[in-house]
């Protein structure tokens, strides 16, 4: 089943009333989740997912992405009426958005933030439905060879694009692929790295690690900070918001540049939401007749920002489902969520589950289009959300967080381990190593593992299995270009001359 | 820089010794009868790569501290001003100390009373004192917002999700 005929099936499913209601669900959590500063997709998809847990697939898979697209959504309103970027792809639209609301046009930047993503959105929705299952079709050539150089050549990219040190990356990510090999080795049976633990022998399970790397370790982080109140909450009615024609004159080129290029950059592992933002940011200014005016409050900026991060995220989505590789740390608490429902992405989750797949597709149309309903009136409903004392909100978080912990396997021993990431992920923080890619690691570490062996069992313990096999010779090549070009990168532009001025 | 550079190395040195341990580790892991009759890699062999691996990554990142790529995650330089801007201070030396502390003790303790004491005691009274010692919130206002809070959780945990969560005096019955 392909293309128009696909989708329309696709339809049929996403507009079932328990569907529509799963979509509506996601969307407004995820908005909520989006509001709240400092609780970015990735934190806020993690402490959700519990709330998918005993519903059938199909439904529970449409909350995830409308949880993961409002998170996109909502972290746009505060950063232009407060200047506090719900999550860091929202970063410049604080930039530009928080100018306009200081020359009282706040309600047209949300609106034009608001109706940008949606186009970005539905043209993003457009491309995956296209090109996913041609590249579905490629990946289903793949075997463990492939499979293995592949995500090689992903955690490589995701080290490369989304993090300052790609060593700092890898080291991040190896780490969380050796968190995978703790417990109970599922081939032969063997304990590993339990040190005579009982709670370890069945492993560390994924969500226990993102919601003590990302929910916990931003609880502690923020510890250290202050929180006055917020100023004071606009209300703001729709007719307001809708953008003025010189308005849409200035943004429509800035939003269908956005939207290609944003897709594109998605579609990379390590190509998020807040790369693209920059990207297209630094290009908007450069090809701009006043680039000037760009820090001052321009629309077409907010436009353009708003518009790339959400074509990105529907560009996540391509190697997600076609080859069950995620890019970012969203993808990867989304790829995890897939994972505990049952369903395995990858290319044969078009053939098998081709109900699962469309119909989370044509539910992300549906998403994108209840999200513009949404965010237009109730705007000023959702920023009340920010009239909570930061107290009473981190205090929700913990507890909410400490529950999704325990939800998984009913054992208090999880909150140890929580507690523990928790821990070590302010750590991380402080030595300004990665999160993101840890968390890939151990999402993707299980996969790894078994590629890697099914692999050299093929070739009876032959390495050359991985050399001898075009395409994933092919990914080992990409991998080695990108560690090269990286490290030269360092080398020669880093910032050890300007360490020794300082010093003489 | 001098604190980039250090930093940089201390994750080296952490990540090395790690590495050591995994691959130490990882030998002594015993092949069962099943591992025996497999072709391929055996239990450890999958561990020992991932040693390998943290061994040069380390040594690397020891002798590129403090370096620092061009990377597409480095921010235009208008968006200096949202930090610039930003609405949240830093707390004194002393006093974050104090708070991360607290904090830790208070989940440590929340964690062992959670079993005996159930979901409501425990989360009630622990919220509290996580809002009265952390944000110096009034004892009767901390005490209902973490009742509010429990009730919230219990309610979309418990009666909305099924997920039992643990019960008064629940360790000692079992």
């Amino acid at each position: 089943m392909e293309g128009f005929e696909a989708l329309l099936y696709g339809f049929q499913i996403a507009l079932k009333p328990i569907n529509l209601w799963y979509a509506f669900l996601g969307v407004v959590f995820g908005t909520i989740i989006g509001v709240l500063p400092g609780i970015g997709p990735v934190t806020g998809v993690a402490i959700l997912l519990p709330l998918t847990f005993g519903k059938e697939p199909t439904g529970a898979l449409i909350m995830l992405a409308g949880i993961y697209y409002g998170a996109m959504y909502g972290g746009s309103t505060t950063s232009i009426l407060f200047n506090i970027p719900g999550e860091s792809a929202s970063v410049m639209t604080a930039v530009e958005g928080y100018e306009l609301a200081k020359k009282g046009r706040a309600a047209p930047a949300l609106g034009m933030s608001a109706i940008g993503s949606f186009i970005a959105g539905t043209f993003g929705i457009i491309l995956l439905s296209f090109f996913a299952p041609k590249i579905a079709v490629i990946a289903l050539k793949f075997g463990p060879p492939e499979y293995f150089c592949l995500l090689l050549c992903a955690y490589t990219l995701v080290a490369a694009l989304s993090t300052n040190n790609i060593i700092k990356g890898l080291l991040s990510v190896v780490a969380g692929i050796f968190i995978t090999t703790i417990g109970m080795d599922s081939m032969t049976g063997e304990a590993r790295f339990t040190f005579g633990v009982t709670g370890l022998v069945d492993g560390i399970p994924f969500i226990v690690v993102a919601i003590g790397l990302f929910a916990v370790a931003e609880i502690i982080v923020n510890l250290e900070r202050s929180h006055p109140p917020v100023a004071q909450l606009q209300s703001f009615r729709v007719r307001e918001m809708l953008p003025t024609i010189s308005d849409w004159k200035e943004s429509i080129g800035p939003i269908i540049r956005a939207t290609g290029l944003g897709f594109l950059i998605g579609v990379l592992p390590g190509g998020g939401a807040t790369i693209t933002s920059f990207i297209v940011y630094g290009m908007e200014k450069s090809i701009s007749k006043h680039p000037e005016k760009f820090g001052t409050g321009v629309i077409g900026a907010v436009a353009s920002v708003e518009s790339s991060n959400n074509a990105a995220s529907a560009g996540a989505f391509v190697p997600l489902l076609t080859l069950g590789i995620p890019g970012s740390g969203t993808t990867a608490v989304l790829l995890a969520g897939f994972m505990l429902l049952g369903i395995s992405p990858g290319p044969t989750l078009f053939t098998f589950h081709p109900d699962v797949v469309w119909g989370l597709i044509a539910s992300m149309y549906i998403g994108n289009v209840m999200l513009l309903v949404l965010n237009l009136p109730l705007i000023s409903l959702f920023i009340q959300i920010l009239r909570l004392p930061y107290p009473i909100m981190a205090l929700f978080i913990i507890i909410f967080s400490v529950l999704g912990a325990y939800s998984m396997t009913n054992d208090i021993f999880m909150l140890w381990i929580a507690l523990f990431f928790g821990i070590l992920g302010y750590i991380m923080r402080k030595l300004d190593v990665p999160l993101p890619p840890m968390l890939l690691g151990v999402v993707l570490g299980g996969m790894t593992e078994s590629n890697f062996r099914q692999s050299l069992s093929l070739s009876e313990g032959s390495w050359m299995i991985f050399l001898q096999r075009p395409l994933s010779l092919t990914f080992l090549i990409i991998l080695m270009i990108t560690l090269i070009v990286q490290m030269i990168i360092i080398v020669r532009h880093g910032n050890r001359r300007s360490f020794e001025s300082e010093d003489s | 820089m001098q604190k980039k550079i250090r930093n940089d190395r201390i994750v080296a040195i952490v990540m090395f010794v790690l590495a050591i341990l995994i691959f130490v580790s990882s030998i002594r892991i015993p092949n069962s009868d099943l591992a025996t009759l497999q072709m391929g890699p055996k239990t450890g062999a999958f561990p020992i790569f991932l040693a390998v691996l943290l061994l040069i990554f380390s040594i690397t990142l020891f002798i590129t501290a403090g370096l620092k790529g061009k990377s597409l995650e480095n921010a235009p330089e208008e968006a200096e001003k949202v930090q610039n801007d930003a609405i949240m201070i830093e707390e004194s030396f002393s006093s974050r100390i104090w708070r991360l502390a607290s904090f830790l003790i208070l989940m440590c303790v929340y964690f062992i009373i959670l079993p005996y004491a159930g979901f409501m005691v425990s989360t009630t009274v622990l919220g509290a004192v996580f809002l009265i010692t952390l944000f110096k919130e009034r004892v009767s206002k901390s005490l209902l917002s973490a009742f509010v809070i429990s009730i919230l959780c219990y309610l979309i945990f418990e009666l909305g999700l099924g997920i039992p969560l643990p019960a008064f005096l629940q360790a000692i019955k079992h």
